[in-house]
């Protein structure tokens, strides 16, 4: 603001200036012209005696005559003395003066001239204009023409004709100069000229100023506009977010398009351009005259509502959405959207905080299935900013540390590989279980850091060993995740032998947004020699047909089966299946759960090799298991 | 000092637009009576040699090989006696009786007069554009 206000004083200040000087520049010319006009009438004065002088001469000697023309060119004497009285009126200014009459072709011809050396009588003369010549022939006053400008005077002719009884007979043609006088030679001219060189550089600075102000006002508004959907962008959010910003009269919504990386990805990227400018149409037809839209990420838009607007505006805005249809390639798109809302930001301190709590709220309308608006409330918030905090302090203050339970090779008696499960001591000692948090740290960094932190934590183990392999679990969804992907790509680049120690174990607990590019990025690490296992088998969504999506070199069947194996038969046959099944296709087949000896003989009797579970190993720090054989 | 540089060139652009001026009359009066290609002319004015454009006439030593002359006055050119005669000075139109027509200058404006009966004489016919320049007699 205070920035427009410079600009547009300077362009105040020059216009300002700018009329000044014309002011002036116009008052001077005035002047001058009214002194040009003051030395021509003088002139003009002298030349009007002379046609008086003239006149009454004619009157005298040609009173008998009844044609004058006919009195001055039959008598020789009189037109000489008609030329004298010309050249008596030559002078230093007065370059020509002569007489002439328009002949029945409407010629103009000498009837006297005051030249030293005169025109024949008679003879033609072309006029420069005739038109005007004309005009002032037949006309009963004078005409003065201005016919060149010079540097310091002027060239003028004066026409004055001579009447009889409303009957031009004849015009006196004087050509004369004027110089222009010392006043206006010395004093209004060079102050014009001074005044139009200032009003030149002043003009110019205008335009400059102008011109650039202009190219201001557009590159700031680019700056402020995201260039593909013509929303404000983050740069104008944190100029309209300052200290003054009534936050009291506002509501904040963060807005996410519902699937978009599917979008992206099943009609490439430029339909993913098309529905972010649709709805950011949408969005900008709906906003009130106070409202504000910006694109705050890829497909977010971060909404600030003025007060008791957001509710209304919203259901209108999911309802818009919902109902609106892009036909791209005979394909018809619809998509919906996310929504969460904070109605309370007086209680923030920070717009940062405003936006983590539109973003919490954000975070529980995806989990809840999506396509609906969450608002924003304190309980939400306490659980999950403390459940964040345990976490986020436990990597910072490395509290994080890993169990490891042993999966056995009954054929051998040996360790199969350690499974690394991770844990976070709190800061009262308390041991905390990842059932605990990693639900709730889902879809953050954090989730991202504590993944990371695991991976390094093992391979600090494992590495150095060099003896057992072990593996790391992951989400599927991890796979989508190019920070954690990149991170295993690196750290088993880094450390070569990784790949004969490191497995993972891949847990499906969610539907898998786009399991296209999970299936390519499981597929990029099996490539690299990486081994990986479905965990969880026969739970939620990790079952029969994810083993059709993805070649999974282990698969371990999940523990509600494996308990039952006791007491139910079809548990029994249902592993049966399982371990006919890989067999075939060459999966290694782990059981998990193995809490008993009696669970154990079972699944040992239907030719399990490889178990898992308490009666085998309890998770611990020092990779301690039981070994059956020697306990037996 | 800074009044003498406007003055000198100022008088250079005045008498390069007045010689632009003469050379278009000189050349639309010569085109008024030229008859055929190839037209050749005799001038005793230096200055006409300069002016007029070289590309569209031919200038030649003497008037035995002129179709038409263009004479300012000097010593009566009597091998000019039997060609048209453009004159320079309105005067000269007594002192060549051969002579059709004059461009001059009169009281600073520039005058065209062409004589009926000599173009009679040497059988020109101007076009209607000349009517106003055409005279009966030579004053």
């Amino acid at each position: 603001m205070v920035k427009n206000f410079h600009y547009w004083l300077y362009v105040t200040g020059i216009f300002s200036i700018l009329s000044m000087i014309l002011y002036l520049y116009i008052s001077f010319s005035k002047k001058e012209n009214e002194m040009k006009e003051n030395i021509i009438f003088n002139k003009l004065e002298t030349i009007l005696i002379q046609h008086e002088k003239i006149e009454n001469w004619l009157y005298e000697e040609c009173q008998e005559n009844q044609n004058i023309q006919e009195c001055i060119l039959m008598n020789p004497e009189k037109s000489k003395m008609l030329n004298t009285m010309l050249y008596m009126t030559i002078n230093q200014d007065i370059s020509y003066s002569f007489l002439v009459f328009k002949d029945e072709n409407n010629r103009y011809r000498f009837l006297a001239d005051g030249a030293s050396e005169p025109a024949r009588v008679m003879q033609k003369i072309d006029t420069d204009n005739k038109k005007v010549w004309d005009e002032a022939y037949s006309s009963e006053e004078g005409t003065l023409i201005s016919s060149n400008k010079e540097t310091d005077g002027l060239w003028l002719t004066y026409l004055s004709p001579f009447a009889e009884n409303n009957q031009a007979y004849m015009m006196l043609v004087t050509d004369f100069s004027i110089s222009l006088d010392d006043k206006i030679k010395n004093t209004i001219s060079p102050i014009k000229e001074i005044l139009l060189y200032i009003l030149g550089i002043t003009i110019v600075i205008f335009v400059i100023g102008i011109f650039q102000t202009i190219m201001y006002f557009i590159a700031r508004k680019e700056s402020y506009t995201d260039q593909l959907t013509g929303l404000n962008n983050r740069n104008y959010l944190r100029k309209v977010i300052d200290s003054r910003f009534p936050y009291d009269k506002y509501d904040i919504a963060i807005v996410d398009i519902d699937f978009f990386k599917k979008i992206n990805d099943q009609y490439g990227h430029d339909t993913g351009d098309i529905v972010l400018k649709e709805i950011s149409n949408i969005f900008k037809k709906i906003i009130g005259k106070n409202d504000f839209v910006f694109r705050y990420g890829g497909e977010e838009f971060l909404f600030l509502f003025k007060k008791n607007n957001a509710e209304k505006l919203l259901k209108e805005l999911m309802y818009r959405v919902r109902e609106h249809v892009i036909n791209i390639n005979n394909q018809t798109i619809q998509f919906t959207i996310s929504v969460g809302v904070n109605k309370n930001l007086y209680r923030c301190k920070h717009f940062t905080d405003m936006v983590k709590t539109a973003d919490l709220a954000l975070y529980n309308a995806k989990r809840s299935g999506r396509n609906r608006i969450v608002y924003y409330s304190e309980e939400i918030n306490e659980e999950k900013q403390s459940n964040f905090q345990t976490v986020q302090s436990a990597i910072d203050e490395n509290r994080v540390f890993c169990e490891y339970q042993a999966i056995i090779d009954t054929s051998s008696d040996c360790v199969f590989k350690y499974e690394a499960l991770v844990r976070i001591k709190d800061t009262d000692g308390t041991i905390l279980y990842p059932n605990s948090f990693l639900e709730i740290i889902k879809d953050t960094n954090i989730y991202t850091d504590l993944t990371k932190k695991v991976i390094d934590i093992s391979i600090n183990k494992f590495l150095d060993l060099n003896v057992h392999k072990f593996s790391i679990n992951l989400g599927l969804q991890d796979f989508n995740n190019p920070e954690i992907v990149n991170y295993v790509l690196k750290v088993i680049e880094k450390y070569p032998k990784l790949i004969d120690l490191m497995s993972i174990e891949v847990l499906e607990y969610d539907k898998v947004d786009d399991e296209i590019s999970c299936i390519s990025m499981v597929k990029l690490l099996q490539d690299k020699g990486l081994k990986i296992a479905l965990d969880d088998f026969g739970s939620g969504y990790a079952n029969f047909s994810t083993i059709l999506s993805y070649n999974f070199d282990f698969i371990k069947i999940d523990g509600s089966i494996i308990r039952k194996v006791i007491e139910d038969d079809k548990a029994v046959k249902m592993v049966q299946s399982i371990l006919a099944f890989a067999q075939v296709h060459d999966i290694i087949v782990i059981c998990e759960f193995v809490y008993s000896q009696e669970v154990y003989e079972v699944l040992k009797s239907i030719g399990v090799e490889y178990m898992q579970g308490y009666y085998l190993s309890k998770p611990n720090q020092d990779l301690k298991w039981n070994n059956l054989h020697m306990s037996l | 000092m800074k009044y003498l540089v406007l003055l000198f060139f100022s008088s250079l652009l005045l008498s390069s637009e007045i010689d632009k001026i003469e050379s278009k009359i000189i050349m639309s009066m010569i085109d008024a009576v030229n008859t055929h290609k190839g037209f050749s002319i005799y001038t005793n004015s230096q200055k006409l040699k300069n002016i007029l454009p070289a590309q569209m006439v031919v200038f030649v030593d003497d008037c035995s090989g002129a179709d038409i002359a263009i004479l300012e006055k000097s010593k009566i050119e009597k091998n000019c006696m039997d060609i048209p005669i453009i004159t320079l000075e309105y005067d000269l139109l007594k002192k060549y009786p051969n002579s059709i027509g004059s461009f001059f200058w009169q009281k600073g404006r520039p005058n065209i007069v062409f004589i009926k009966s000599r173009l009679k004489n040497q059988n020109i016919l101007l076009d209607s554009a000349f009517d106003e320049f055409i005279e009966e007699n030579i004053w």
